[in-house]
């Protein structure tokens, strides 16, 4: 019996949105959604509570999780090259997953921008 | 709370003659002369009241407080509690010359003798050897004592106890009964004199007169308490000289006992915390009990483990280390317990002995299954707790060297587990010598397990027979007991501390060095770790690396990329592991290893995954980039995101934890409209699957579901902020596009249409031509066989022809529809459903349904006539699980209610 190869449809990330009004033109590999639609009008600010964001060191290894069957389904949208969201609830298979398919993530909690470091859960949780 | 005063504005003698109101007086001020008072400087009488212990002087302000006075505990204070006869008691023990009969002579008696220093000397010194021991123990601990603990020093030092029960079991002191217990029995004397005062009426002493069944261990509430006085009278006697510990006396036998040593069960413990740590929870079934599967599957991953896993879970939950997590939060029905990172913390905060210790004895007295012994063992133990009270009283009798364990037990018994017993239930003969029992079983069994599982008492099994019951045991100290001894000198050490503060210097003479090297790290990635020398903090190092194996002197540990990776999780950094691994290794540590464990915490920084962000979004990158010059510590996201970790003012929130607001609308023809702001998992599901028809309106692209783009995240999205209902069609159309069920079929037919189309379809000519009748004037021909349907009807003489009418009435009357029989009660359910839905009447053969009384009154269903009739139905309605359905008679209209399941025969026409 021959052996058969299973491919895996490599074609498309979960949400693949075109840039409004892109600043910079970009390699078709990165061109990515960027922008959600519509976006809110000028001068007002919406605050998105409680997402979880996936960060990835390079843009190819976002690339190869978007490709992943057990990872795609569970990312609502890509924010940026390195960056994508998945809703709350789907944070913990999100882990599961990852963790199963042999990687490390570094897991953070509470607020993002530079707070990179969390305290000791050991001893503060 | 203190009352400040301020020293400007008060003389010397005013400020003393002020604090004397308030019950401070000093010694050495009282002493003085007023005309020598007078000549004292303000801060000089500041200086001699702040060696009062309640004055409290602001070294700032000086500022003068008054702590609240201790309290204290006077006699006179319980006479409300106490009955007349206990009262003369306390009258004759107290002023032996008073022989009044009258409740309130004798209450005067003992307050006149409380007050008369004389006369408490000359109580004290008649009071019995253990009555005396009792209030040294007293006035050692300021006026408090532990009844359990004052029996356990007794027994210990040898002091002799009254031999026999000289109080009644029916007697009532304090208004309570007396438990039936022999340790009850001897403090019963001291209880019913007034020497001793109880805490509460809930304390185990007390029960009903029986046993202390019902009562369950409580330090607080077994706390008695000795009347000030008499404390003060016993202070001014000469004390009586310390009584050492009597060891039993028993020959030394040739054996070599062995118990784990403690930091294996603290290694062990951290194992199994590791286990939980990385599943999240330990479910326990429903009763209460450990789940077979779970523990097979953590038994897998640590097996040498083995039959101890179980062991260590439940200490775990025992002291705390697992919590169980409320119902309403649990995902599951099961009891689900989940780590308290917390308490585990904790466990490295102090040294190794003090934490082991602290756990045995909270685990000693826990709730959580004191006691798994077998029944039969439980005759004479009415508290499993204060059982195992005696049993750690009954520790330091231990001697040294090793002694049959059938021995110490026999010489134990009389002397120590007696008291933590309870008298047999005597309902006869209660005022004859109460019945005792052996509990000896029990004490070996705690001795046999729990003692020995904790690495406090060594064994050595000595097989005397074929029968498991015959053996016989070598019993030792382990060094579990020395760890204990240490901790409970820890924690008395603490509290020596908070008054001498040079008391924490001394608390490092218990611990093992906390930085020895203990650790031989190889090249492997093993870590051979010495169990004697082992810290609690070279333990916690260890929470990098996962357990091979546990020998009599050492662990085996393995780095791996997991342990590591949780050891990182747990908020460590890699500078912290290296760091701490080179701290407690004997030899450099290896140049692989530490090449490896920086390789896998560099992968660990490839993929990071923030929970419960909150993500900015602005209209466009210029606006972003300008507010951000204004939020300290954000991170751009794409093109006009930013994270953050505040919620600005200004902004309008969108939460994503709880309910989302309903903002799509969809219409009939499955196009969608958004109705208000929407959040961003709303906006990322319409642009993943949805495309605009038209300024404002959506719909769903066939295309994209196709591709299977619409997963269960997009749905999950869109669904929770649809408003109202989706469109059935639009379900169905998914689920199809989905390619979830075949697609329909769509074929040309023929139909047959007449009055009487179904009853010429009975005919067995034509029968097998026809599918199932669409309504009762029309039946489908079936594929091919139109030909042989219009040979058929022609033999019978029947011409067709190609006119359709709209509306054929069908002719009522049982030719139309052949009736059903011996459907099942769903089937005719759904059938007459059906017909309601679609107005039609049904033909119905049934049972009535009839209510019977039985010779007690009971109702009772049954079936009753037949009946055969033409019945409009109105809907389906239910008692309880059985469905009926509500109609009228066709003729008549007269109401119906019938029950589906005594239908016989069902046609809808």
């Amino acid at each position: 019996m021959p052996r058969v190869k299973k491919v895996i449809e490599t074609s498309t990330p979960a949400v693949e949105l075109p840039a409004v009004e892109p600043k910079t033109k970009t390699s078709p590999k990165t061109q990515i959604g960027v922008s959600l639609e519509p976006a809110p009008p000028t001068g007002r600010v919406l605050a998105h509570q409680d997402l979880t964001v996936l960060e990835v060191a390079d843009a190819a290894d976002l690339h190869s999780l978007l490709v992943d069957p057990r990872v795609k389904p569970l990312i609502l949208a890509v924010l940026s090259s390195t960056q994508a969201l998945v809703l709350p609830q789907n944070s913990k298979t999100l882990l599961e997953v990852l963790r199963k398919a042999g990687h490390t993530p570094k897991v953070l909690s509470e607020g993002g921008g530079s707070a990179k470091t969390t305290p000791k859960t050991g001893t503060t949780a | 709370m203190s009352q400040n005063s301020k020293q400007q504005m008060v003389s010397p003698r005013d400020l003393i003659r002020i604090l004397a109101e308030r019950g401070i007086v000093v010694a050495e001020l009282n002493a003085l002369s007023a005309r020598a008072v007078d000549q004292l400087t303000l801060p000089q009488v500041v200086a001699m009241l702040s060696k009062h212990p309640r004055i409290e002087i602001d070294p700032k302000t000086g500022a003068i407080g008054i702590a609240p006075p201790q309290k204290v505990i006077l006699l006179e204070a319980f006479f409300d509690r106490i009955a007349a006869d206990q009262i003369k008691h306390i009258a004759t023990r107290f002023n032996p010359t008073s022989k009044s009969k009258l409740l309130a002579d004798n209450q005067k008696a003992i307050i006149k003798a409380l007050n008369t220093p004389k006369m408490l000397e000359v109580m004290l010194l008649n009071l019995a050897p253990f009555e005396r021991f009792a209030l040294e123990l007293a006035l050692a601990d300021e006026g408090r004592l532990e009844g359990w603990q004052l029996i356990a020093a007794a027994c210990q030092s040898g002091v002799e106890l009254p031999k026999n029960a000289t109080v009644s079991s029916s007697a009532t002191f304090y208004r309570q009964s007396l438990s039936s217990n022999p340790a009850a029995r001897i403090l019963g004397v001291m209880l019913r004199d007034g020497l001793l005062i109880p805490n509460s009426n809930g304390a185990s002493w007390f029960g009903q007169g029986q046993s202390f069944q019902s009562a369950e261990y409580s330090p607080e509430e077994d706390r008695l308490f000795v009347d000030q006085r008499v404390l003060n009278a016993l202070a001014n006697l000469p004390r009586q000289p310390k009584l050492p510990v009597l060891p039993l006396n028993l020959p030394e036998v040739q054996a070599q006992p062995s118990a784990p040593h403690p930091a294996r069960i603290m290694i062990e413990l951290a194992e199994v915390m590791k286990l939980i740590l990385e599943d999240g929870i330990l479910a326990l079934n429903k009763d209460g009990t450990f789940a077979k599967a779970g523990l097979t599957r953590l038994r897998k991953r640590r097996p040498w483990l083995e039959d101890r896993l179980e062991f260590y879970l439940e200490v775990m939950i025992a002291t705390d280390l697992l919590v169980q997590i409320p119902e309403n939060r649990s995902q599951s029905q099961k009891m689900e317990f989940a780590p308290n990172l917390v308490a585990w913390a904790e466990i490295y905060n102090a040294p190794l002995s003090v934490r082991f210790s602290d756990m045995l004895v909270f685990y000693m007295f826990s709730d959580f299954r004191t006691d798994v012994s077998p029944t039969s063992l439980r005759k004479g133990i009415a508290d499993v707790a204060i059982a195992r009270q005696g049993m750690i009283a009954a520790l330091p009798l231990f001697p040294k060297h090793p002694v049959s364990l059938e021995l110490a037990l026999k010489a134990l018994w009389p002397r120590i587990f007696r008291y933590y017993s309870t008298y047999l239930q005597n309902y006869f003969y209660r005022e004859q010598t109460p019945l005792e029992v052996d509990t000896s079983p029990y004490f070996r069994h705690e001795i046999l397990t729990t003692f020995h599982e904790f690495g406090i008492l060594a064994l050595e099994k000595i097989e005397k027979g074929s029968q498991s019951d015959k053996s016989e045991y070598v019993v030792a100290v382990g060094k579990g007991m020395e760890w204990m001894a240490q901790g409970i000198a820890f924690h008395r050490e603490e509290l020596l501390s908070e008054t001498a503060p040079s008391g924490s210097q001394n608390n490092q003479n218990n611990q093992n060095n906390p930085a020895e090297k203990c650790l031989l790290i190889q090249p492997n990635f093993e870590i051979l770790a010495y169990l004697e020398p082992l810290s609690s903090a070279a333990l916690e190092v260890l929470q990098c690396a996962d357990c091979l194996r546990v020998d009599a002197q050492t662990a085996t540990f393995g780095i791996t990329r997991q342990s590591v990776y949780r050891y990182l999780e747990m908020g460590n950094t890699l500078e912290t592991v290296l760091a701490a691994l080179e701290q407690f290794s004997i030899t450099p540590l290896p140049s692989n290893l530490r090449s490896s464990v920086s390789e896998w915490a560099g992968r660990r920084e490839r993929i990071t995954v923030t929970e419960h962000t909150i993500l900015l979004e602005y209209h466009n990158q210029k606006e972003r980039d300008t507010a951000l010059l204004k939020i300290f510590s954000a991170t751009p996201v794409g093109e006009r995101f930013a994270l953050v970790n505040k919620v600005p003012k200004e902004a309008v929130v969108h939460f994503y934890s709880s309910a989302p607001s309903r903002t799509i609308a969809f219409k009939p023809d499955g196009t969608f409209t958004l109705e208000g702001g929407s959040d961003l998992a709303a906006r990322a599901a319409i642009a993943a699957v949805a495309k605009e028809v038209r300024a404002g309106v959506y719909s769903i692209d066939s295309e994209v579901v196709r591709k299977g783009q619409f997963n269960a995240t997009i749905r999950e999205a869109l669904m929770a902020r649809v408003k109202g209902k989706v469109p059935l069609s639009l379900e169905a159309l998914l689920t199809l596009w989905e390619g979830k069920a075949p697609p329909p079929s769509m074929a040309p037919i023929q139909l047959f249409q007449h009055e009487y189309a179904v009853a010429l379809s009975t005919h067995p000519a034509l029968a097998e031509h026809f599918l199932a009748p669409l309504n009762s004037t029309t039946l489908p021909v079936k594929q091919g066989s139109e030909k042989a349907l219009e040979v058929a009807l022609s033999d019978l003489g029947i011409m067709t022809t190609n006119a359709f009418r709209k509306e054929v009435k069908a002719v009522s009357g049982q030719l139309l529809t052949p009736m059903q029989t011996g459907l099942d009660t769903r089937k005719m359910r759904v059938m007459i459903e059906s017909a309601i839905e679609q107005k039609r009447h049904l033909d119905l053969k049934y049972e009535e349904e009839v209510t019977l009384y039985s010779r007690y009154g009971y109702p009772e269903k049954t079936k009753g006539k037949i009946f055969q009739e033409q019945i409009i139905p109105k809907k389906v309605v239910y008692s309880g699980s059985t469905p009926y359905f509500v109609g009228s008679t066709l003729e008549g209209n007269n109401a119906r209610e019938i029950r589906i399941g005594y239908i016989l025969g069902i046609a809808v026409i």
